[in-house]
Parts: C-alpha cells; sequence; structure tokens
C-alpha cells in the first residue's frame, strides 16, 4: 500500500449514535423486525445529523409485503410512533430515554457509528439494524441537519462558509446560529448585525422538491420568527438560492420543470413575507452575496 | 386476497344468528394492568369456512358484565360508531393462558371485539407515559372518533375511557373495552318490568365523561358538535331497536350461553330505551353555562385501566 496515501486518510467525522426500535405486529406472535432506526448526532461529529427516528421500511415495500390494506395499517402505525419518536428526542430525551408509544414495541440497545459523510452514517445505521430496510428511502429524508437543511443545502452551506471565512476566524460564528425566542431555539444559516440569511437550494427530482420546498417554507418561517420576537421587525431576512445543481450538467426536460417551480415558488414566498432573494450558481457568488451586506 | 367478513349482522328484518364465535388457537396475554384479563386471538365461526378472524377476548366473571360488553359491541354497529364489533367466544380453559381460577370449568365463556378491519394491524398505548397518553389524547380528540364517541360514552355511561381502550389501525383510532358501561344493567336485568329500576337505568348517568371531557379542554364549540352526533345516533334508533327486538329471540341448547344471550338483549333494549334521553344528558353535562365542574367531574388522567 502508498504509505503517502495512508498518511492523508482522514478519520471519518461525522459520527453518530443510532438504536433499533423492533416490532411485533401480532403480539404474542415473537414475529418482530427491526422497523425504526433512531439516529442522533454524537457532538463531536463535524456535521450534526438532525436527531431523528426513521421508518426503515417504505410504504411502497411494506403494501408489497403485506398487502395493501395491512401493508397501509403498518405504515401508519410505524409513521406515529416515528413522529412521536423524533419529537421526544428534539424536546431533548436521549436515545435510551426515547420509548414509542405504543405496545409491542422495543427499542433495542445503541451504537455509535461513523463515516466521510452524512450518507454513510445513514447506510450503515440502517445496514447494521434491517434486513428488510431500503437506505434510499431513508437517505433523503436523513441527510437533514439540526437547522432543517437538506444534504445539498448543507454541503452548499459549508462551501460557502470556507470560501466567506477561509482562515477560520471569527467570521465563521456567523452561521448557523442558533437564537433562543419565546417561541423556542431556531437556527439562522447566518446571523449577523441586522442581517439574516437562510440558504435553500434547487432540486433535480420531485423528491428532492418536496423536500426542499419543506425546508424553504421552515427557514423562512424560522428567520420570520427570529426577526419579530427578537429584532422587534426590524433587520433584513434575505434568501439565497443555491442554484448550483442547475450547472453541475445536462438537466432532463423533468428536472427543468421541478427546478422551475421550485423556485419560482421560493420567489414568491420570498416577495410575499418581504424577503429579499439572491440565486448564487457557486459557493463564491453566495460568499460575495454575504460579504456585501457587510 | 378477499377480505374475511361476516354476513352482515344489520336486522334486515330477517331471523339474525347470535354472535358467537369459537377460539381458533391459544390466546396471547395481553399487556397492561388491566381490572379484567384480555388476550390477542383467533377466532373461527361456521359462516366464514376459510377465514379466523383477530379479536382481542376478556375474560369477566359476571355474566351480565359479558352481556353488557357484547351488547355494546353489536349497538355500536348498527349506530356505525369506530367501535369493534363484538361477539362472544367460546374457549377451552387450555386456550386461555393465565385464566383467574375463579372461572370455573374447562369451558369458558369469553367477550370477543372483533375488528372491522380485519386485515389491518393495530396498536395500543403504552402504560404509564404521560407523553404517549398526551399523544393518544390529541390524535383521538383530533379525529371525528372523539365527536361520535364522546356521544356514545354517554349512551352507555361508561366512565372508563382512557388512552388504554383505544386502537390506532394506522389511519383510524377505535374505541373499544365497555364493560365497566351502564351499572344498573344488573339490577335492570333482574327487574326488567319494575318501573323504578327501569327509570333508573334509563336516567342514570357516569360520574365521568372523559372524552367529552378532553375534547372540551382542547377545543371549542365541541358541545354543538358532539350534540350532531347525538342526532344521528338518535336517528339510527329504528335500527338499533329492530336489532334490540330480534336479539330476544336469540336462543342455544347451552343453558350459560342461553343466558348470556338472554341478557345481551335486554341490554340492547335499555341502550335503546337511553336513546331518546340522551341530548338531554348531554346538554346537562356540557351545554352552556354548565359549570366548569359539572363538566368534567374530574381530570383526564387514567385511574384505573380495564
Amino acid at each position: 500500500m502508498d504509505l503517502l496515501r495512508v498518511q492523508n486518510l482522514a478519520e471519518p467525522a461525522v459520527k453518530a449514535e443510532c438504536a433499533p426500535v423492533y416490532w411485533e405486529p401480532l403480539p404474542g406472535s415473537g414475529e418482530r423486525f427491526c422497523a425504526i432506526v433512531i439516529i442522533c448526532p454524537d457532538q463531536n461529529s463535524r456535521t450534526l445529523l438532525a436527531p431523528t427516528a426513521h421508518v426503515v421500511i417504505s410504504a411502497r415495500r411494506l403494501r408489497t409485503m403485506l398487502g395493501a390494506e395491512r401493508g397501509g395499517s403498518a405504515y401508519g402505525i410505524l409513521a406515529e410512533a416515528a413522529t412521536f419518536m423524533t419529537r421526544r428526542l428534539h424536546a431533548g430525551a436521549h436515545i435510551s430515554e426515547t420509548q414509542p408509544p405504543f405496545r409491542n414495541f422495543a427499542l433495542g440497545p445503541s451504537r455509535a457509528v461513523r463515516g466521510f459523510t452524512p450518507e454513510q452514517v445513514v447506510d450503515t445505521a440502517v445496514r447494521l439494524f434491517s434486513a428488510f430496510g431500503n437506505v434510499d428511502d431513508v437517505l433523503e429524508d436523513a441527510v437533514e441537519v439540526v437547522n432543517h437543511s437538506t444534504a445539498t443545502t448543507r454541503a452548499f452551506l459549508e462551501r460557502v462558509q470556507t470560501s466567506f471565512a477561509p482562515h477560520g476566524d471569527e467570521k465563521r460564528k456567523r452561521f448557523l446560529k442558533s437564537v433562543p425566542t419565546s417561541a423556542g431555539v431556531f437556527t439562522l444559516d447566518y446571523a449577523f448585525n441586522q442581517h439574516l440569511v437562510q440558504f435553500v437550494s434547487a432540486p433535480l427530482t420531485e423528491r428532492q422538491a418536496l423536500n426542499m420546498r419543506r425546508e424553504a417554507e421552515s427557514k423562512i418561517l424560522e428567520g420570520l420568527s427570529v426577526q419579530k420576537t427578537v429584532m422587534q421587525g426590524q433587520g433584513a431576512l434575505r434568501l439565497i438560492i443555491n442554484t448550483t445543481p442547475l450547472y453541475t450538467g445536462a438537466l432532463s426536460q423533468g428536472a427543468n420543470s421541478f427546478a422551475e417551480k421550485t423556485l419560482s415558488h421560493y420567489h414568491s414566498l420570498a416577495k410575499l413575507y418581504h424577503l429579499d432573494t439572491a440565486e448564487a450558481s457557486s459557493h463564491e457568488i453566495a460568499a460575495i452575496t454575504l460579504a456585501t451586506l457587510g | 386476497m378477499s377480505r374475511p367478513s361476516l354476513p352482515d349482522a344489520a336486522p334486515s328484518g330477517k331471523a339474525l344468528a347470535p354472535p358467537i364465535f369459537y377460539l381458533a388457537g391459544v390466546g396471547a396475554l395481553r399487556e397492561g394492568d388491566h381490572t379484567h384479563d384480555a388476550w390477542h386471538a383467533r377466532v373461527v365461526h361456521p359462516d366464514l369456512p376459510s377465514h379466523s378472524l383477530g379479536m382481542i377476548v376478556k375474560a369477566l366473571r359476571s355474566p351480565v358484565t359479558l352481556a353488557v360488553e357484547v351488547a355494546c359491541g353489536l349497538a355500536a354497529k348498527e349506530l356505525r360508531l369506530n367501535v369493534p364489533h363484538s361477539g362472544l367466544v367460546i374457549a377451552h380453559r387450555d386456550q386461555i393462558p393465565g385464566i383467574d381460577d375463579e372461572h370455573i370449568g374447562e369451558r369458558v365463556l369469553l367477550a370477543g371485539s372483533h375488528y372491522q378491519r380485519p386485515d389491518a394491524l393495530f396498536a395500543e398505548a403504552v402504560a404509564d407515559s404521560p407523553a404517549a397518553e398526551e399523544l393518544i389524547w390529541s390524535k383521538v380528540c383530533e379525529s371525528p372518533v372523539a365527536r361520535q364517541g364522546a356521544a356514545w360514552d354517554e349512551l352507555i355511561a361508561n366512565p372508563d375511557r382512557h388512552c388504554e381502550n383505544v386502537l390506532f389501525d394506522g389511519s383510524t383510532w377505535w374505541l373499544f373495552d365497555h364493560d365497566q358501561a351502564l351499572p344498573p344493567a344488573a339490577t335492570y336485568a333482574s327487574s326488567e318490568n319494575d318501573a323504578e329500576a327501569r327509570n333508573h337505568a334509563i336516567a342514570y348517568s357516569a360520574k365521568e365523561n372523559l372524552l367529552a371531557a378532553e375534547l372540551m379542554r382542547r377545543y371549542r364549540g365541541q358541545y354543538e358538535v358532539i350534540q350532531t352526533h347525538t342526532k344521528k345516533m338518535t336517528d339510527a334508533g329504528k335500527r338499533l331497536q329492530a336489532l334490540a327486538r330480534f336479539s330476544r329471540d336469540w336462543t342455544h341448547p347451552d343453558a350459560e350461553i342461553r343466558a348470556v344471550l338472554e341478557l345481551v338483549g335486554i341490554v340492547l333494549g335499555l341502550i335503546h330505551l337511553r336513546l331518546p334521553a340522551l341530548a338531554e344528558k348531554l346538554h346537562l353535562r356540557l351545554g352552556p353555562g354548565t359549570p366548569p365542574a359539572d363538566l368534567f367531574h374530574g381530570s383526564s388522567s387514567r385511574t384505573k385501566p380495564s
């Protein structure tokens, strides 16, 4: 093995704690499977994954496995249980305290996992515990960080941060600011003086479009909440739209359509709530946009 | 796969077969601290030659309580409520692990709750978890089930509605467990023609209506919505009356089963007799101007599960 190459290898820096949740759908039968995987961030991780309980078997797969009625019923129960446990995690419960709300579910022992990317961590967590689980279905929803950024936005934001503050100085601290308000703690992608900025991304697929719309709506609401409660209506809230996915290769007609519709939605929302918008086709352009704010 | 379902038991004017099932295998004891032991089990019925049905079966010592549980399920079906269907389940003692010694004999009669969606799965809330309890109440109160359930619990004078006798099938919430309903049923059954016992059984109100209390605590303007469901129930009174009438013809060669079936008919008749006064009972409990203390009679917290 090439010694130089070995010396250059860094340790996987994305870390999390995960635990399986087993379900025995027919009480007393003894037949149980891993239905939910809980993933919580390790505070020493480079990227903080959002603490979430994921249903690891999609509704489609459950219907295929169990039939329409039973599969739909199973997914409804699992989704309700996972939502409940995610809320408990967000409320500060430790992974070991996140008991499911229904009987015949059992929380298994947690394990530490790590990877070079959030996707690797999620893949490891799901495959560690579940033979029936489908990582692809979980990934899109799983790779969201603490302020509800999608994986695309999160990666873009990291590049913007590096470009904006290449020397790791005080300017880096302007990113991912947690702001306590009377309505809870909100996270802003960038905050400095009177300037509040949230980042969103253009999608390439329908599923991405759903998640990214949700991200944008959530971030706008968080920004408005901080603006209203902490800044008493003052301050300028801006939306920077990461359009780099649109320039990374030839777009299909469908992808173009998803992107156009979603960008139009972002601009309409921003207009409705009196936000300035800026499209950034690269992280350098986004960094320059931030620098011009002062 | 075709969905297993029994012939509609609605009394269409024809003779109606009594709802008698047979336990098909050993039951699995239901978790939790319940007043009466219950099991998850499969049952069979001669009219379903190629299927078995999932049920929660419960061991009830008193024939009247057994009849109340079965009658409530049958009445709820006629009123089109989200309540599991019910039936009398005949079991061998060795099919019911852990059954109390007070149940004498090799054959045991059980009250069974039969899922209306036989192919669905069901979830029940865990015990002693305030967070889970809050989840169940909030979800049930968000759904129409709570409005009809509030009227239903008033109709059958059921003080025992807690988050452990609610089932979730992945999309809909179901109310079950009615063995503590209609406390005057025993006296009424023993002296059905006694005017005083009859009037008392009709006028009786439970100390609490927890579902109504939770609903009123969480949402405004629920009194009128609940009364809308009351009207729907009252409008369905003829179906209930017909069921009560036809059930009085139920018979069985076995004396013990026959006695329970007779009681089921009596309780069905009582539920029907209580229908006309339902709106007034709800008005007294929930209506405008009712002092809060009279509204709720207690907190939302569970007392003793059954």
